[in-house]
């Protein structure tokens, strides 16, 4: 036990020596979490259109006001031809040119069906399908308003929407999950598995091994104290989570502490794995970066839906354990879950922690051999 | 001359050995190539919808009908309560649940304005509200239908629609702007990540000094470096392009030349990126973290994965100072909207400055640490 604490002591005096590293290991998950939650949004204000009105009427002059009333659209300009609508794209950097049809008012009043001409910008696509969902609801708002005015308040249906778990349909709640998720295994699992391979690299593991100090007791005291640096990062998140950005946490704070641990001894038995099959901290790092923060990040479904994707993918989404660790994380956060809701996740999360502890094990054994 | 030379021979010799970087430099490209553009796909192609029937009338079973044509939807049926709705819910089995009123047929005919109450699991903000807006417009169709058919016939109903052309994107396919991004992504790592690590971990085995006390001159050991890895980030950057065309079938729409000296350029911002951090991180672990920082910053300004639009103006001004965001805007004009060099010459010349004054810093920066 003694040796175990010397071992821990190392290692924390080499965490604290190495300054620059953790100032960016805390700093991080706040950059992170402060880009996710300001810069990430998908709603664009004012963005730049053209408007050809080929009719001059009444009712493409009210279009054209609900247009840049709206806030979504700046017109910036009022173009004549087609020509100058290929010169707005150019020179005027318009993200999409709207195109009114002759007789606007007249076939509107007689009934007839009218379309509206749109040139979208789609180099940028994210930008292209946002501004058409505004362009459907503006031009469906028209609609209505004009029916309703037509015929004086003729029945309808009303449409009352409610949006459940997040009112305020705010992006921050899809992030977050993720953001922990990702700084655990950069902390966990990559950095106790570097500086295990940097021991190797550097002949210090030598050293070591020759103390009276057991292998087992050198592996789980460098893991540790980077655990415990995880676990800090976690709570700052979830801090900044609940305090800026008025994240709820519906669910019992205990059983999400748990829930994270659990999921941080994952990532803590990956990182052995990758420390045991790796020689330089180039490898480790590569393989922790390709073989569980890439796969993380495209296949946890927190940037990219799950739904969307080739049933293929999906399949291996599961092998991965972020997929899991998410979707309980979410059902604490935000849906309020217990233990009897989540304990598969708990589950399936143990046994895959268990499964790489017990190969990584095997892999340390296989070395000593040799 | 002679000393670039060795020193770019020795370079190669070392990335062929390393058997692990070969393999990543090959590798990478070809699971990002063939993973991430059916993975990274935004568009919300299907939500799942449940129905509460509180009426059970011909209005009602009808209006349910009609979202099951809807490609959009996959019905999950009837449900019961909203107890029950909240529990499917709660395990993530409906997106949406649509509860129709009792009495909602008689209030329809009796010339009243029922309302049906929709409920969307918003965790998902995007998709919440793109398939509320799919919603509502399947329920204003229906209503459309019933009022030209039947009783309201003699009043004239505007009809609006919207009829879109897609400029440099004609079936609006998000591959399109993520496989180049893709490129982007590979040539950065390439540059900044590989080229700094190499360095550092020279310094920790403490080869450097060997090359120190060697006749080797500061800008021969900077040009010995950066000359292997420009080549190889140009060779990924082509085969990548490749890969573009063969297997999405994206060709580049623009100047190709105009592309290749933009991206050999931004390379240069990254090598000299790469180097500096080399020379201020003392351990491969430092220097991996500061990378990596940078490189999450760069990815999410540059507007790859969300529009730069939407961002606030400070986001807007540190962008000013993001490499990848100038490239990425290159990349969209010459792959996308088939632009020549007079398009890209702003961006190029703010790229080249970013070039000269990482390198002249990294350059300095070596001086001092190392010749004192």
């Amino acid at each position: 036990m003694l040796e175990l604490i010397a071992i821990l002591r190392k290692e924390l005096i080499h965490i604290y020596r190495d300054k620059v590293s953790l100032f960016l290991v805390l700093a991080m998950p706040l950059v992170l979490i402060i880009l996710f939650g300001f810069t990430i949004s998908t709603e664009i204000k004012n963005a730049k259109i053209s408007v050809y009105d080929q009719s001059q009427d009444m009712f493409s002059k009210r279009l054209i006001e609900s247009f840049s009333s709206s806030g979504y659209f700046k017109v910036v300009n009022l173009p004549h031809s087609i020509e100058e609508i290929h010169d707005d794209f150019k020179n005027k950097h318009i993200k999409a040119a709207i195109i009114i049809p002759q007789n606007f008012e007249k076939s509107l009043e007689t009934d007839q069906k009218v379309s509206i001409q749109v040139i979208n910008d789609v180099s940028d696509i994210n930008v292209a399908s946002v501004l058409n969902n505004y362009m459907e609801s503006i031009i469906s708002g028209f609609e209505e308003l004009l029916n309703t005015e037509q015929s004086n308040g003729s029945p309808g249906i009303s449409v009352s929407i409610q949006m459940l778990y997040n009112r305020e349909l705010n992006s921050v709640y899809m992030f977050v999950p993720g953001i922990i998720t990702l700084i655990m295994i950069i902390i966990t699992a990559l950095m106790s598995s570097i500086t295990l391979a940097r021991e190797t690299e550097t002949n210090t593991m030598r050293m070591m091994l020759i103390t009276p100090v057991k292998k087992v007791y050198i592996v789980v005291g460098k893991v540790i104290p980077y655990m415990g640096l995880s676990l800090l990062s976690t709570i700052m998140i979830l801090g900044i989570s609940v305090w800026i950005f008025k994240m709820p946490i519906e669910g019992n704070l205990l059983l999400l502490l748990l829930l994270c641990v659990v999921f941080m001894f994952t990532a803590a038995s990956f990182g052995l794995l990758v420390s045991s099959i790796s020689k330089t901290q180039l490898d480790a790092m590569m393989i922790t970066m390709m073989g569980l923060f890439l796969p993380t990040v495209l296949l946890s479904g927190f940037l990219f839906p799950l739904d969307n994707m080739p049933y293929v993918f999906q399949i291996l989404a599961s092998i991965f354990p972020a997929k899991w660790f998410i979707l309980a994380i979410k059902d604490v956060m935000i849906k309020g879950a217990t233990f009897t809701d989540i304990w598969h996740y708990l589950f399936i999360l143990v046994v895959m922690s268990t499964l790489l502890l017990r190969f990584s094990i095997s892999q340390i054994d296989k070395r000593r051999k040799r | 001359m002679r000393v670039i030379l060795m020193l770019i021979k020795k370079e190669f010799l070392q990335v062929k050995r390393n058997k692990l970087l070969m393999s990543i430099l090959i590798v990478a490209p070809l699971v990002q190539f063939l993973i991430f553009p059916f993975t990274a796909d935004y568009e919300i192609k299907v939500v799942q919808i449940g129905f509460i029937d509180f009426d059970q009338s011909t209005t009602s079973k009808s209006i349910i009908e009609k979202f099951t044509y809807s490609p959009y939807f996959i019905s999950h049926g009837f449900i019961e309560s909203r107890e029950q709705g909240e529990l499917l819910m709660m395990h993530d089995k409906v997106d949406f649940i649509i509860e129709i009123p009792s009495q909602f047929e008689k209030e329809i005919v009796n010339g009243g304005t029922p309302q049906i109450a929709i409920t969307a699991n918003a965790i998902n903000s995007v998709k919440a509200a793109i398939g509320a807006g799919y919603i509502k417009n399947v329920l204003r169709q229906y209503f459309e239908e019933q009022t030209e058919g039947k009783t309201f016939s003699k009043i004239q109903m505007a009809d609006l629609e919207l009829y879109h052309i897609y400029w440099y994107n004609e079936r609006m396919n998000y591959k399109n702007l993520i496989v180049p991004g893709i490129l982007v992504i590979l040539v950065t790592l390439i540059g900044a990540y590989v080229t700094a690590l190499n360095i550092v971990r020279e310094k920790e085995i403490g080869t450097i000094e060997q090359m120190n006390v060697s006749p080797i001159k500061k800008w021969h050991f900077l040009l010995g470096k950066m000359i292997p890895f420009w080549i190889l980030g140009m060779a990924e950057f082509i085969i990548g392009l490749l890969l573009m065309k063969f297997i999405f079938g994206i060709s580049v729409q623009g100047s190709i030349g105009a592309l290749l000296i933009a991206t050999s350029i931004y390379l240069l911002v990254m090598l000299g990126l790469g180097f500096f951090i080399s020379l201020i991180s003392r351990n491969q672990l430092q220097a991996m973290f500061i990378v990596f920082f940078l490189f999450v910053v760069f990815v999410l300004l540059s507007g790859l994965f969300t529009p730069t639009e939407g961002m606030p103006q400070w986001a807007k001004y540190i962008n000013y100072t993001n490499p990848m965001s100038f490239f990425m805007n290159i990349i969209k004009l010459v792959v996308m909207k088939g632009g020549g060099f007079a398009d890209i010459i702003k961006d190029v010349i703010t790229l080249s400055t970013m070039a000269v004054i990482i390198n002249i810093a990294a350059l300095l920066s070596y001086s001092d640490k190392k010749r004192g």
